[in-house]
């Protein structure tokens, strides 16, 4: 009953510190709850989607007469197979979607079982699947976000020199490829127009027999025996050692990896936000044992008290612990009722990059253990922050032998006249550093993370950072509808249009993407047309030698591979041994692929040209680059200018993310700032009304208190900054290598530290200056002794 | 012919409590004169610091008036007090109340920053004078809580003086020291006075109230007493003593 009733006063007496961390708490347990929800309610609805469409171990795309029975038979005979199935498809490369061409391969079919439809906003799916009438498509929502398609827009289709229009009249949910990740798409056409084109395809081949350049594919499903332990990558490479059916392949993709590419987005965004939080949390339990420590100090006196009255140390712990401990839980709860209902919409954002609308579940297992965790972490920290209660002495403390405690400072920085108010800001500070140690650190991590996000925010207009981390950049792409030889002379006209405009900076020309097997596990192939284009390289040497290939550092990783190493590299019938001479970033497939030049390709592989860059000096010129190639060149290839570097989903997504961290840090710099005005303010009451009897107006003494956070926020957001300086490519680094960039380029600026400062800094200064408010209603009388 | 700097006019201030009303002073009419060293005493609970605290403007009256140059400081807006209280007003409590984390000097010299009038050079000159007169010379870069009770409240009248303030308040000043403090204290304010500051304080303690020219003696929120003395002087003390113990026997202190 003590206790309780000790705890009320407290509770009363520290309203402020109790108010702050119900609403850190609550905030903290907000974002949790709707990260982790949102995180496995999109896991699960892919996993769920792909059970439901039957999706097997690995998905082959075989050019259907390279399939033969014998290697079918291989392959359904296996004894780690336990089925096959077949999806008959007709590959179309040359597609145009509402006037942009088509970067990937598309694979029409018909319409499958168990396919769902959107409706027409887009956030449920329809009961039933419409018929497809001739003339009309399905596409799915990852190709309508990265096409930004609309129903009843127009996809042209070259198909085998004829043109074929296609009005878009839904869009599907398509478990397999359907992510805007995904560069192969699938697309749903009529049972009619398939016959069309698969008719077209046939008399095309019999025109032209000794070709071979039939556009029928087989998706090919073969999946694992239950009993078979083996990963998916494993599974697929055993097959593949078994019976050379990747090196056959157009392409191939394990049912893991089609998960992780379709939730790699939304993992990676939530995985920046967990670790935020987790920093939040860091943050929270900073302030409230820095909390509890001043407020053992300050509370001395009482304390001394308290163990004067009988109290034991045990029962004055309780008290203090138990406030903040009862803050927590009733954050918890109340941060926890609206992600429920923000969880419905959140869960909504990923659905243009999965493509699978998420179910609306809370994940309340795993926030509370999180959330029980944190209290229990924050239990044995105040546990062990009030072991010092046992040094109170009761006489002591009642005759305020505490005092001098709270002014050690040792930096003398003179008060002065002209700046009077920063000087006594200054002398407040320094005489007092312990009190502000917990709102420098927590200032600190939330610069941390401010500025972090700056550092990836910067990339998304920084080409020289995307090169870094391997990406090919350029301002005009111009992609061939049939690949050139290399010694075309076209190459050379192209050239020269370009440079009648701008000149060219770099260039580059490759073959398109091919699936090479190394060692029998299959990897893109970026085939370049000269080994000095290869950039990004973290390790070795660029390839000298037609012997020589550069493998990125996830690939080497995951295979056990490094510089100097010997490996095989197989493409359908033929093999030859390479060494690698390098190890270099590029984000294809995730970062798991090598490159190789046209040369060294040349013993596997008759390489052309299919795509050639161009990085021209005045980008001013590139539209009309554009136009003048496309008017020259047309029939042959389609000419780009590259206006975004970035998709617009993505950078979206950044600056909403950056937008996030930002909003939480400045909602946790008003708390901060609103729990420490408040201990300061119960502290520094006597100081303020001898500062008021002085001649001290409120305004000039909230100007103090607001000067004094202002240092607070200097100092923590240069040690943030610091700290993101140093950590932040890293952190990145280990993030985003889910996404292939295994070094995050780091690009330092000076709105970069700035921003983050600026922000701080302001809020600190504009939210002190409000907190400190109740300073209006200190009377001088207050110092009477009656 | 004395001149009145401060008069309050039918000063009032009640508290409500348990839904009536507390009268701390009643109706207090009373002038105080340039270079008086005038002295409130009274029993304790009588409304001697209330009324300090209200003719100071520190506190605002229930009803009535406190006029300081033509101004009645019950209606002043706080920025006007503030003002006040910088520049013509200088305040010395009982329990010092002097900023813990600024050093001796730092604290008188705050005051004097502050005041517009002063220049920085004439604010150092000033706090360096005061910490000569005061004695204080030795500790000035000490902080409060490294110097004795008595150097401390003479800092804080050097504090209220730095600006010299046409009205010097002092509340208790002597309450908190020893003898030896008592008397330093004490005889700084006499020569304050003869240097020709004006003094208001509060006191119930004797030897304090021998040092004033003018008495007044407070009673359940009313001036009931009122006695002049002549300049202080240390050989006229016994007989000042006698004097005064008389006229406060009358008054059935």
């Amino acid at each position: 009953m003590e206790i309780l009733t000790l705890l009320k006063a407290n509770i009363h007496y520290k309203k402020g510190s109790f108010r702050s961390i119900i609403i850190l708490m609550s905030i903290i347990s907000m974002a949790l709850t709707l990260i982790l929800s949102v995180q496995d309610n999109i896991k699960e609805s892919i996993i769920a989607a792909q059970e439901r469409v039957n999706t097997g171990t690995v998905l082959c795309m075989i050019n259907k007469n390279r399939l033969s029975d014998k290697l079918y038979a291989s392959i359904k005979n296996h004894n780690l197979v336990n089925s096959t199935r077949k999806v008959e498809t007709i590959v179309a490369e040359n597609v145009n979607l509402n006037g942009k061409d088509s970067s990937n391969s598309v694979f029409l079919q018909e319409l499958r079982e168990d396919y769902k439809l959107f409706n027409e906003k887009g956030t449920a799916y329809y009961d039933k699947v419409k018929e497809l009438n001739s003339g009309e498509l399905y596409i799915s929502k990852g190709m309508q976000s990265n096409y930004s398609l609309e129903i009843g827009n127009t996809i042209t289709i070259n198909f085998l020199d004829q043109v074929y229009k296609f009005k878009v009249s839904g869009i599907i949910e398509d478990p397999e490829l359907g992510a805007s990740v995904i560069g192969w798409k699938n697309i749903f056409i009529s049972h009619e127009d398939y016959l069309k084109l698969k008719t077209q395809d046939a008399l095309y081949s019999l025109s032209k027999p000794g070709e071979n350049k039939s556009a029928l594919v087989d998706q090919l499903y073969i999946y694992k025996m239950d009993e078979c332990y083996l990963t998916d990558g494993r599974f697929a490479r055993q097959i593949n050692l078994d019976t050379g059916i990747l090196d056959m392949c157009y392409g191939t993709i394990t049912k893991e990896t089609l998960i992780n590419y379709t939730y790699l987005f939304p993992k990676i965004i939530c995985l920046i936000l967990t670790v935020f939080v987790v920093f939040l949390m860091i943050v929270v339990l900073v302030i409230m044992c820095h909390s509890v420590s001043t407020g053992i100090e300050m509370e001395y006196t009482a304390i001394g008290i308290m163990k004067s009255l009988g109290f034991s140390k045990g029962k004055i712990r309780i008290v203090l612990a138990s406030q903040y401990v009862l803050a927590q839980i009733i954050g918890a709860v109340t941060g926890i009722l609206p992600a429920i209902i923000l969880c419905r919409f959140l869960s909504q954002v990923f659905v243009p990059i999965t493509g699978i609308i998420p179910t609306n579940s809370v994940a309340a297992g795993k926030c509370s253990f999180f959330i029980i965790g944190m209290i229990l972490i924050s239990v044995l920290c105040m546990y062990v922050i009030t072991g010092k209660i046992a040094k109170v002495s009761p006489v002591i403390a009642i005759s305020g032998g505490n005092n001098e405690i709270y002014f050690d400072s040792r930096i003398k920085a003179p008060v002065s006249k002209k700046i009077l108010l920063p000087s006594l800001a200054f002398r407040q500070f320094t005489s007092n550093k312990r009190q502000y140690a917990g709102a420098i650190v927590s200032v600190s991590i939330l610069a941390f993370f401010m500025t972090t996000m700056m550092v990836l925010a910067n990339v998304i207009t920084a080409t020289s950072a995307w090169e870094s981390m391997g990406v090919l950049y350029s301002d005009i792409d111009c992609k061939f509808i049939q690949n050139i030889d290399r010694d075309d002379k076209i190459v050379e006209e192209i050239k020269s249009i370009v440079e009648e405009y701008s000149a060219v900076e770099d260039y580059f020309y490759l073959d398109s993407h091919m699936y090479f097997s190394i060692n029998g596990e299959q990897l893109m192939a970026t085939i370049y047309g000269e080994p000095e284009q290869i950039k990004a390289l973290t390790k070795g040497r660029i390839p000298i030698y037609d012997n020589e290939i550069v493998i990125t550092e996830i690939a080497a990783d995951n295979m056990g591979l490094n510089v100097g190493d010997r490996v095989t590299v197989a493409y359908g019938d033929k093999k030859a041994e390479y060494i690698i001479s390098g190890l270099n970033q590029y984000m294809n497939d995730a970062g798991k692929n090598f490159s190789i030049s046209m040369d060294a390709a040349e013993k596997i592989y008759s390489a052309k040209i299919f795509w050639i860059a161009y990085t021209i000096e005045d980008r001013s010129k590139g539209k009309a680059i554009e136009e003048a190639l496309n008017e020259r060149y047309g029939d042959k290839m389609n000419a780009l200018f590259t206006e975004e570097l970035m998709d617009k989903e993505y950078s979206m997504a950044i600056k909403f993310m950056t937008l996030i961290v930002y909003v939480f840090s400045i909602v946790f710099s008003v708390v901060v700032v609103y729990m420490f005005c408040c201990k300061a303010f119960i502290r520094e009451r006597r100081d303020i009304g001898i500062f008021k009897a002085l001649g001290f107006t409120s305004l000039k003494l909230r100007l103090q208190f607001a000067f004094r956070f202002s240092i607070v926020a200097v100092i923590g957001s240069v040690i943030g900054v610091a700290l993101a300086a140093v950590f932040s490519g890293k952190l990145l680094s280990s993030i985003l290598r889910l996404i292939g960039i295994s070094s995050f380029k780091v690009i330092f600026n000076i709105r970069t530290f700035m921003v983050p400062t600026a922000v701080i800094c302001i809020c600190f200064f504009m939210f002190s200056l409000w907190a400190t408010k109740k300073i209006k209603k200190v009377e001088v009388k207050e110092l009477v002794v009656e | 012919m004395k001149n009145i700097i401060l008069s309050a006019k039918k000063l009032s201030k009640s508290f409500a409590h348990n839904g009536g009303q507390i009268h701390i002073l009643s109706q207090i009419d009373f002038d105080l004169y340039q270079n008086d060293f005038t002295v409130i005493m009274g029993t304790s609970g009588s409304g001697k610091s209330t009324l300090l605290y209200a003719l100071s403007g520190m506190d605002r009256a229930t009803a009535g008036q406190v006029i300081y140059n033509d101004n009645n400081l019950v209606t002043m807006n706080e920025n006007s007090l503030a003002k006040l209280r910088c520049n013509d007003f200088g305040f010395v409590f009982q329990s010092m109340h002097l900023i813990s984390n600024l050093t001796i000097y730092e604290n008188i010299a705050v005051a004097g920053y502050l005041n517009k009038n002063n220049t920085s050079k004439s604010t150092c000159m000033r706090a360096d004078d005061l910490i000569s007169k005061m004695g204080l010379y030795s500790i000035k870069t000490h902080l409060p809580s490294q110097v004795s009770g008595g150097e401390q409240q003479r800092c804080a009248i050097a504090r209220a003086v730095i600006n010299t303030p046409k009205i010097l308040f002092a509340d208790e000043p002597t309450g908190a020291l020893n003898r030896k403090n008592t008397n330093d204290v004490l005889d700084l304010l006499t020569n304050l006075n003869k240097s020709g500051q004006s003094i208001l304080m509060v006191t119930h303690d004797i030897r304090a109230a021998l040092r004033s020219t003018r008495l007044l003696y407070l009673d359940d929120g009313k001036i009931i007493g009122e006695l002049e003395l002549p300049e202080y002087k240390p050989e006229d003390e016994k007989r000042r003593e006698v004097q005064v113990n008389a006229w406060l026997n009358s008054l059935e202190w």
